[in-house]
């Protein structure tokens, strides 16, 4: 037996235990959840040591790749893997103080939504990742659906909407793609000889829809700010960073992986590429302009993590060592910054009893700890020196300016994102400190401050001491941008 | 001539579908235009695995000199009943939040 498959079924192991859990304690979906990510933690970081040193392909049912489904452990998937969970259970722990008591249904969808995540970073089978990928919808547009106001139902109808026919366009890709390769096996794609132009064109456009709505990518992010803001707190936060991540990590592999220069796509490589740097510069336009005009905190939030994602998805465009690192390092700081953005403005808008950023006047005085918190979130994300997004930020730019011509574009999309960024979060967090407003002293529990505590320590951390996470960082670049020696010998 | 027309129905089931799913405003007619893509889809995936003169993909005593008889693709086949079982799972979800919407807003709502 592979041991290594049971990382993947700690939560599916939980959310079958839920139904009958729940049965004798009320907590028991809350606390078998909790406690199904950490082993996933644990059991992570067990084997990150052995998979530094050799990524290890796992087959699953002894049907050999390219006939069967296989998992892929490298560093770059199982840290990935290591920080779904993480966020997580950062997640369910604020959750256990700070919303209202729920049934075991919502626990068990969650863990459904992580497993999915997780599922999509690990598979090396391109439909393996399209069942992930509909798991992952299901369950998601579910607990939309469970949110804080009635529009709750309206939101998510049009996040499944959108999500079930792009998903199923990706099925239609798939078929074809099959019909020429003779293989669902995502290392076959990448070294098969090269399909035919306009062929190869229609089935990577079709693959790629969902993920592109995954990690809403202009024009397929309408329904972010509505669905964003219509769910709990807690599962917004889950939604950006894990869901987001996980998308990150897909485009990653699709676009350098399996569309690389010697794959079935090598014959419109250039093409996809060319195709992600205008979306992804225009998601960074659109997304950064559409915060910088809102008023409700949390659609502020989803309109700067559209922002982000831009960004991620032009260095990955870029597909150069220091436009990697660069995209790399923002995904890992966006997925940190951005769950303790969300703890945090879940936190003052309980208090406020608003959700509008403006009418907060002052309540970073009296609750000082979350909006130093927030104001910390928020310079990471910007790129402030000393944390996460700076270093991400900087390398972004030099490494999306190296190849010239039109990413020159892409780099000054980054620029005046950047600065709109900037603009907004410094008007937010001085509107945080302003003198006035009527606030009370609040009680801190510890199901806020720390989740909060460690995701500060994290986005600071990193941005101290970037070598902290310099060996990952270079494994996962080489595993991306060597296709060949890292990933398809180790699988075939 | 059999792939080609089985290709042809299953592209203008993808045609309807999006055209339905694009220009309708009722959630219920949006839900059935998603599912004529859906067949649509598995038409096309199942079209992906069908080679002219060959039988269903079962062991039989149907042996010719040569050896079995040839089959037709069954991946393609399992393919389509996996996303069978998804669509009819994202199908009940979305009837069950658009109930809800229902139940909230006493209308079936536009999408």
């Amino acid at each position: 037996m592979n041991r290594e498959v049971i990382l993947l079924l700690f939560p599916v192991m939980a959310g079958f235990c839920i139904p009958f859990g729940i049965k004798v304690s009320s907590k028991f979906g809350r606390v078998i959840s909790l406690t199904s990510y950490l082993a996933g933690i644990i059991y992570g970081i067990i084997h990150l040591p052995g998979v530094m040193v050799k990524s290890r392909n796992v087959i699953i049912g002894n049907w050999i790749p390219p006939f069967g489904i296989n998992l892929f452990f490298s560093p770059f998937t199982l840290g990935i893997v290591i920080l779904i969970y993480g966020i997580a259970s950062l997640v369910l722990l604020f959750d256990l103080y700070n919303t209202e008591s729920r049934r075991g249904q919502y626990y068990l969808l969650y863990s459904l939504f992580v497993v999915s995540s997780v599922g999509m970073v690990l598979t090396g089978d391109i439909f393996n990742l399209f069942v992930f990928l509909e798991m992952g919808v299901i369950a998601s547009s579910a607990l939309i659906a469970l949110g804080e106001n009635t529009s709750g139902p309206e939101r998510s109808l049009r996040y499944l909407i959108q999500a079930q026919g792009t998903s199923l366009l990706m099925l239609g890709g798939i078929a074809l793609l099959y019909s020429a390769v003779g293989a669902l096996n995502m290392a076959v794609f990448s070294r098969f000889e090269a399909l035919k132009p306009s062929f190869a064109l229609l089935t990577a456009v079709l693959i790629l829809l969902p993920v592109l709505m995954q990690i809403k990518l202009y024009p397929l992010n309408t329904w972010a700010g509505g669905a964003f803001n219509s769910a709990l707190t807690s599962f917004s936060a889950s939604f950006c960073c894990i869901w987001a991540t996980a998308g990150g990590v897909v485009l990653a592999r699709f676009v350098l992986t399996i569309m690389n220069n010697e794959s079935a796509f090598s014959s419109v490589t250039e093409k996809i590429r060319m195709l992600i740097l205008v979306l992804g510069s225009l998601t960074i336009l659109i997304g950064e302009a559409a915060a910088l005009r809102e008023k409700k905190l949390k659609r502020v939030l989803a309109f700067s993590s559209i922002g982000q994602m831009g960004m991620i998805a032009v260095g990955i465009s870029a597909a150069g060592f220091a436009s990697l690192k660069g995209a790399l390092i923002l995904l890992l700081s966006h997925a940190m910054a951005m769950a303790l953005l969300f703890f945090t403005a879940g936190f003052l808008i309980r208090k406020s009893g608003t959700d509008q950023w403006r009418k907060m006047k002052g309540i970073g005085r009296k609750l000082y700890f979350p909006g130093g918190f927030f104001a910390v979130g928020a310079v990471a994300l910007v790129g402030f020196p000393m944390f996460s997004g700076f270093w991400g930020k900087i390398e972004l730019i030099r490494g999306v300016m190296a190849p010239g011509g039109i990413y020159i574009a892409g780099a000054a999309a980054i620029l005046i994102g950047t600065i709109i960024e900037g603009v907004y979060f410094t008007r937010i967090v001085l509107s945080f400190f302003q003198h006035g407003g009527d606030w009370n002293k609040a009680s801190y529990n510890p199901g806020f401050m720390l989740p909060s505590v460690i995701l500060c320590a994290a986005v600071i951390l990193t941005g101290v001491y970037p070598a902290l996470i310099d060996f990952w960082l270079l494994s996962s670049i080489y595993e991306l941008l060597n296709p060949k020696d890292f990933y398809a010998d180790i699988i075939l | 001539m059999e792939t080609f027309s089985f290709s042809i129905c299953a592209f203008s089931l993808i045609l309807v579908g999006i055209f339905g799913v694009l220009t309708r405003k009722d959630i219920i007619r949006i839900l059935l235009a998603l599912n004529i893509l859906e067949t649509g889809i598995n038409m096309l995936v199942a079209a992906v695995g069908y080679f002219k003169g060959s039988s269903a993909p079962i062991l039989t005593s149907n042996i010719t000199r040569d050896g079995f008889l040839p089959f037709v693709d069954p991946l393609p086949q399992a393919l389509v009943l996996a996303s069978i079982v998804i669509g009819a799972g994202t199908t009940a979800m979305a009837l069950a939040i658009t109930l809800k919407h229902y139940r909230t807003h006493k209308t079936e709502g536009k999408a």
